[in-house]
């Protein structure tokens, strides 16, 4: 039974696809390109969360509850207290910071535990025995420090013989032994641990944690428990259960994922269209052949299922090719560009490649199926082929006729416009990009149609005009009266183009919008900071001494401080930030940030701040609405060295930001100084005399301050140099995701190109006894492609740009929670378009010199299909 | 005039025909016929110059095919030559007067005369009214009829038909040998019939059977 | 004297190789001695010692659970250890400069093994404290604590059991060595502080497995503590606390040396009878005969039968059962601490003389924890 069900296969199945081998291939190669993609963004994404989520797990351990401050330290006391609970089963203080190495530019995670109240919780901070006498204890003695083995790898090539460890300290540097080498962190974390107690000394924490690891009694209710500790818990500590960070960072980049898989998800659709265009042409090839099949008995039914198996086969060498490109792509990412795909969300940890069974089989499976959905059509148009009809040779196939009713094209880009204007859909603008499809799907549709309309105005030009060449008006005409097939063959590098210009515009409007934000949130081009051994992150403070010297410095003329604190104020969010900024006018502090909105004053007193956009997003429900301005809400203040002030605050402005995702809230210097007590900042901007250098003014500013040894000046063009980098770092990958669908497209249209071709051969063996020449044949098929891909281009273009207006407006304000001001790069946009037309028309005369050159052309006349 | 002398074509080893010889004059309308693969396509494609002899000439109004290049031939061809083909070929996406038409436009003539002279050749073969249909709303004579049409509009020298009623029933079969013989007249072209049918090759002038040795006059 | 293999690993661990000053409160610290001479104050030295390098409270005993005949009668021990680390106060209150360690387990025969749990800590925040002036020691809610009426409590909550026991002293207490001064070795500065309660009667609860019984029984409460204990030479103890049935008390212990074959480094024991005089058997009169060892499953061989000659008398040790090793995580140490019984003779008519605790030290490799 088997080997006549091979044969029939063979014959029925597979020697149609290998006779069409090339576009088979092309179809099979775009269904791959989109699978590999969406596959190889999701594994690359779950490979850093797991890393992530491995990261956190490593310092976090086994706790079951963490007690942390909502913005800075909490008290050590609460040590004491939290372990007289009857529910505590085990309790460990934990101080977490970054610090600076010595000759050092990243920071360094550095974690003082308690060896002994750890144990239980972080087994793998435990520094093992070894023959040297290493053991837990080893870390008590407070000069010596155990390190991940990533660290230890580093230290070794760049401190060989990697035996100490050099903190750099406000006091001067600081040598720590490594005791040991902590081989349960697994990766490549950096990370060194240390005794608690010498981090509080070696810090300037004394009587300070970052947090409590709480291990809680069998048996114990935790929902419960949280809510006791919310309400005995200091104002400006909390309790949160460590998967609360972990969902965090899973939420963090969800955002920037699903914006990657949908771009995989068009190139499958670019796949689809291609199955599509292949299989039609495929019919349309195919006439008599099926029509043949239908009389020696195949019913409508079973030639439905010949081309979907056909189009099973295509996609299933597509999944299963896209799955194994996937993998390598994955691979090849996370070793190149990190698990971020360049985003910059996972920054110090190098995330491992598992095999992930379910996605794969998803994407394969969604491969398989878009091979699927493009053959149904064609499936159903062999179907209806009446055979008797098909059989008669009356005339040259007449392709696709016509193609769809226009109004569905209509209807959806209609539809696709209202979508736009839908919100979120938890956090993810579903139907932001289910606009972007009906868009995208309902121009396709409607391209015969536009097809139709310009050609044959085209025609009736060319044909009005004398002098016109025969190979231009036939060009014309044929489009004109053929418009379905066109838009077969226009479908895939419409989709790309579309594509490509709508992400080409969003990069650069975002491009734009973030080096104009650069200059108005850098305005100084100096900026002088101290850095801390605390943290790098976190550069020491100045006090009001400190920023009076600055000011009077010679060379400078100018001064202003910001300082940038962390606060959190709903558990379940990460923490937003808030900066301090110090100002000269009355009202300034707002006025020299990149406002989106801005509400006049009122006079009931209460202190003003700026939200960032994405706080006003995130935080809406808190703010209480007043007419005519932005309304107050009810602000933590951080008190020194730890607890909270609530201060209610009117909002004044809305800001544009694009540095802190989860929130910024400015206010002014004078107003924190006042309800804090605390007036100490962090960062100047300075501005410079005509005739000082930044070197000098240094030089002065280290004189007048030696108590403050780490001061350092930043030129601003540095800065904006470096943040325009990571920028067009994090979008290489889409670029790259662009470059691929742009190149499927065209290798589309050039596989539909080539079919339609083939198929009109007999058209051309006739032209060619009427008396056109090679050269005019040759030249009429290249102009058709010509006419084709400019108008590919040209609809692409529009369509673009309507994406693109989704994007900027939508998508990204609803992904990202910022705003961005739409730019069309047009001189770059002309270039493409003109890059593509040229590429198609290429690819045209090429597959026209191809076809026509090795086809019997005037054989083809007299046979009889 | 065309004048065939000593003319020979193989393929490979196989010798199609070796020193064939054919002198028609304007007005003559003849049908060739002979067996399946006797090289009555060959015959044909070398009478178009769609291909090359190994030897012989082929002079048509004086010009040797032989002597010319593709692109010469194609010119020639498509000053001089009308073709019917059996599959019709007509042009699904152009209009019935366009598909007539289309010699013209090839030939740069302007579009309004290039409309004029379809709409009176589509008068000619019975389809005036239909200038403005498309291929697929007509019937396997009509499309033929068309061809002819077409074949003819540019007034050739030489009209080339390949069984043009091989798709057709008897009926419209004659309807259309009639209409061919009688537009070859008209045109004072010279018709050549290429054709298996013996019904067909009766409504010309001269049966000429292509064998082995040559073409053979066995006009009944 | 007391302890511990763990405990000579602690101390190495704890005072001597892993811990040396910080580096800029360095400065040392001089640990109080012991002293020939010193007469022992109580309540004040049921107190801690903070001065002094390491001490411990010990209390090990049998339980028996009421009239039930069916249920064996089971082990307890609860040990409370301090270890004064080298480093000065420093401005951190975490800095260690007291460890707390605390063990506790139960032997009881339908388990088969012994169960055991420990908690280690740095002393302050209110979370681990040994007092001063008598006897109140624990980490978070383990305690061991003297009552104003002289009766020790102890207070478990581990992993798989529970204890809360009194235990009454019903004799007064027993100085070791010479009134209190016990020394380790052949130099006089290897020495310790060291009396004993035996005899404590004890009245409370355990629960094991979640099952929670009524017990009594009785108990050895040792206190010990020192500033150098160990001679370098000696590579390990094995110590007894006995309460004889007739109301007298054994205390033996010898300093095995690092060479198997060696003679003790030294060894002592001191008998208190029922009628409260005291027995001092000639130091050279004592022998330690294993009988059968068992090998733990860590790989190390215990004598957990062995007879002891005291001169006149001579006890045979019974383990309640072979799997009595402890193994402690935050000290990385393995011991053998079980109940036992001695008998008059090894064969089917002896008498037996009383119940204890057998304390074997030093006998693993040091352990990868």
């Amino acid at each position: 039974m088997i080997a006549p069900l091979a044969a029939q296969l063979d014959a029925l199945a597979l020697a149609p696809l290998r006779a069409r081998a090339r576009r088979s291939i092309l179809a099979v190669l775009a269904i791959a390109a989109g699978v590999a993609l969406g596959l190889a963004v999701n594994l690359v994404n779950d490979a850093a969360l797991t890393e992530m989520q491995q990261a956190l797990r490593t310092v976090s351990g086994t706790a079951d509850l963490r007690i942390e401050g909502a913005s800075r330290t909490i008290d050590e006391a609460l040590y004491g207290q939290m372990g007289q609970w009857r529910e505590v089963e085990a309790i460990a203080p934990v101080i977490e910071l970054n610090a600076a190495l010595a000759r050092r530019q990243e920071p360094l995670k550095i974690m003082g535990i308690d060896p002994l109240a750890s144990a239980r919780l972080t087994p793998q901070l435990m520094l093992p025995r070894d023959a040297q006498g290493s053991n837990p204890l080893s870390l008590l003695d407070g000069t010596r420090v155990a390190v991940s083995p990533a660290l230890q790898a580093w230290l070794q090539q760049h401190r060989p013989p990697a035996t100490m460890l050099t903190l750099s300290l406000p006091g001067g540097n600081r040598d720590l032994h490594i005791a040991g080498v902590l081989s349960g962190i697994e990766g490549s974390r950096q990370l060194a641990v240390i005794d608690i107690a010498a981090a509080q000394e070696l810090f300037g924490l004394q009587g300070q944690l970052t947090r409590l690891d709480l291990r809680l009694a069998p048996g114990t209710d935790r929902a419960a428990l949280l809510r006791a500790l919310a309400v005995q818990l200091p104002p400006g500590v909390r309790a949160v259960a460590p998967e609360v960070h972990e969902q965090q960072a899973a939420n963090l980049s969800r955002a920037y994922r699903v914006n990657l898989t949908m771009l995989a998800m068009i190139a499958l659709f670019s796949g689809s269209l291609l199955v599509f265009s292949t299989q039609m042409l495929s019919v349309a090839e195919r006439a008599a052949e099926l029509a043949f099949l239908r009389v020696i008995g195949v019913t409508a039914r079973g030639s439905v299922g010949l081309m979907l198996f056909e189009a099973v086969l295509l996609g299933t060498a597509g999944a299963v090719l896209g799955a194994v490109l996937g993998y390598a792509l994955a691979w090849s990412a996370l070793h190149v560009i990190g698990g971020d795909l360049g985003a910059g969300y996972f920054e110090g940890t190098r995330p491992v490649l598992t095999f992930a069974p379910r996605a794969t089989l998803l994407f394969m499976l969604l491969g398989a199926g878009a091979a699927i959905i493009g053959a149904w059509v064609p499936a159903l148009a062999a179907a209806r082929a009446a055979p008797a009809q098909a059989l008669k040779t009356g005339t040259l196939h007449d392709g696709a006729g016509t193609g769809p009713p226009p109004l569905i094209g209509a209807a959806l880009l209609l539809g696709g416009a209202l979508l736009a204007f839908a919100p979120a859909v938890r956090g993810i603008p579903v139907l932001g990009y289910l606009s972007i499809a009906s868009l995208l799907i309902g121009t396709i549709l409607l391209t015969p149609a536009m097809v139709a309309a310009l050609f044959r105005m085209g025609a009736a030009c060319a044909s009005l005009r004398p002098g016109t060449p025969a190979t231009l008006q036939l060009a014309i005409t044929r489009l004109a009266n053929v418009p379905a097939q066109a838009g077969i063959s226009l479908a895939a590098v419409l989709a790309a183009a579309a594509l490509a210009v709508a992400m080409a515009i969003m990069v650069v409007s975002f491009r734009n919008s973030v080096e104009n934000w650069l200059e108005q949130m850098l305005p100084a081009p100096y900026y002088l900071r101290q850095t801390s051994a605390l943290s790098t992150r976190t550069p020491g403070h100045f006090d009001a001494r400190v920023q009076a010297v600055i000011r009077g410095t010679p060379g400078v003329t100018r001064a202003e401080f910001v300082r940038t604190e962390t606060l959190t104020l709903d558990p379940a969010r990460p923490a937003v930030a808030l900066i301090i900024r110090t100002s000269t006018a009355a009202d300034d502090a707002g006025t020299r940030l990149p406002l989106v909105k801005q509400y006049p004053a009122t006079a009931d007193g209460l202190p003003r701040v700026w939200i960032s956009e994405s706080f006003a997003d995130l935080y809406r429900s808190r703010i209480a609405p007043s007419t005519g301005d932005g309304g107050t809400f009810e602000l933590p203040l951080p008190l020194n060295p730890n607890g909270l002030a609530v201060q209610r605050v009117r909002v004044a402005g809305v800001w544009r930001d694009y540095a802190r995702q989860h929130g910024a809230i400015v206010i002014r210097g004078a107003d924190f100084a006042r309800l804090t007590g605390d007036a100490r900042l962090q960062e100047a901007a300075l501005w410079l005399g005509d005739n000082a250098t930044a070197a000098a003014v240094l030089r002065g500013l280290k004189t007048r301050l030696p108590d403050l040894p780490a001061l350092e000046i930043t030129e601003t063009t540095a800065v904006r140099a470096r943040s325009l980098g990571i920028f067009d770092r994090t979008f290489t990958v889409t670029y790259a995701l662009e470059a691929v669908a742009v190149v499927i497209g065209l290798a589309g249209m050039a596989a539909a190109f080539m079919g339609l071709i083939v198929a009109r051969k007999k058209e051309f063996g006739m032209l060619r006894h009427l008396g056109l020449t090679q050269r005019e044949l040759r030249r009429m098929v290249t102009l058709e492609g010509a006419a084709l891909a400019a108008l590919g281009a040209l609809l692409g273009m529009v369509l673009g740009v309507m994406l693109a207006a989704v994007l900027v407006y939508v998508i990204n304000p609803q992904s990202f929670g910022w705003s961005m001001d739409f730019h069309i790069p047009v001189l770059q946009l002309a270039i493409f378009a003109a890059a593509l037309i040229v590429a198609a028309t290429a690819s045209s005369w090429l597959t026209a010199r191809h076809v026509l050159d090795t086809q019997d052309l005037v054989r083809a006349v007299r046979e009889d299909w | 005039m065309l004048a065939v002398t000593r003319l020979a074509k193989r393929y490979g080893n196989r010798t199609i025909f070796d020193n064939l010889q054919l002198t028609l004059q304007r007005g003559e309308y003849v049908a060739i016929t002979g067996e399946s693969g006797i090289g009555k396509s060959t015959l044909l494609n070398l009478l178009a110059g769609l291909d090359v002899p190994d030897a012989g000439n082929i002079l048509l109004n004086g010009q040797d095919l032989a002597a010319l290049d593709d692109a010469a031939r194609t010119r020639l061809r498509r000053v001089h030559m009308g073709f019917v083909f059996q599959a019709f070929h007509v042009l699904p996406h152009l209009t019935l007067a366009d598909n007539v038409a289309l010699p013209l436009l090839l030939l740069k003539v302007a579009a309004g005369e290039r409309m004029q002279r379809a709409r009176a050749m589509l008068d000619a073969v019975g389809l005036g009214a239909r200038g403005g249909s498309f291929p697929r709303e007509l019937s396997g004579g009509e499309l033929q009829r068309v061809a002819v049409a077409r074949a003819l509009i540019h007034r050739p020298r030489l009209v080339l038909a390949d069984e043009p009623t091989g798709n057709l029933d008897p009926e419209r079969a004659a309807d259309i040998l009639a209409l061919l013989r009688d537009a070859v007249a008209r045109a004072d072209a010279i018709g050549i019939l290429v054709t298996h049918s013996d019904v067909a090759a009766r409504t010309t002038q001269r049966v000429l059977r292509l064998a082995p040795g040559g073409l053979h006059d066995v006009t009944a | 004297m007391r302890r511990r293999a763990f405990l000579q690993r602690a101390l190495c661990v704890a005072a001597g190789v892993g811990i040396r000053p910080h580096g800029a409160q360095s400065a040392g610290i001089a640990y109080a001695p012991v002293v020939a001479g010193t007469t022992l104050q109580f309540p004040r030295d049921h107190g801690a010692h903070p001065q002094h390098r390491i001490e411990w409270w010990y209390l090990t005993g049998w339980l028996d659970r009421g009239s039930t005949a069916a249920a064996p009668r089971c082990g307890f021990q609860v040990t409370f250890f301090r270890v004064r680390t080298p480093l000065a106060d420093g401005s951190s209150r975490f800095t260690p400069t007291q460890l707390l360690f605390a063990h506790a387990a139960v032997s009881d025969p339908r388990v088969g093994r012994i169960l055991h749990d420990e908690r280690a800590a740095r002393s302050g925040f209110g979370l681990a404290q040994a007092a001063i002036g008598d006897t109140d020691a624990h980490i978070r809610d383990w305690r061991l604590r003297r009552e104003p009426s002289g009766a020790y409590r102890a207070t478990i909550q581990a992993r798989d059991f529970a204890l809360q026991l009194d235990a009454v002293p019903t004799q007064t207490l027993l100085l070791q060595g010479r009134e209190g001064f016990s020394r380790k070795g052949p130099l006089q500065e290897h020495a310790s502080y060291y009396y004993s309660v035996p005899q404590l009667r004890v009245s409370g609860a355990i629960i094991v497995r979640g099952r929670r019984e009524a017990v009594g029984g009785s108990a050895w409460l040792d206190h010990e503590w020192s500033s150098a204990l160990m001679p370098p030479q000696a590579a390990g103890w094995d110590w007894l606390g006995l309460n004889l049935d007739d109301g007298g008390a054994i205390m033996a212990f010898r300093m095995r040396s690092a060479d198997a074959a060696a003679p003790a480094v030294w060894s002592d024991a001191r008998i208190r009878h029922a009628n409260g005089q005291f027995a001092q058997p000639d130091r050279s009169a004592l022998a330690f005969t294993p009988e059968r060892h068992w090998t733990s499953p860590r790989g190390a061989r215990y004598p957990v039968q062995t007879r002891i000659a005291l001169g006149t008398q001579t006890l045979h040790l019974r383990p309640l059962f072979d799997a009595q090793e402890l193994t402690s995580q935050s000290m990385g140490a393995a011991y053998w601490e079980g109940a036992v019984t001695a008998y008059s003779g090894d064969g089917p008519g002896a008498t037996r003389l009383g119940r204890g605790y057998w304390e074997l030290t030093g006998y693993g490799k040091p352990q990868r924890l």
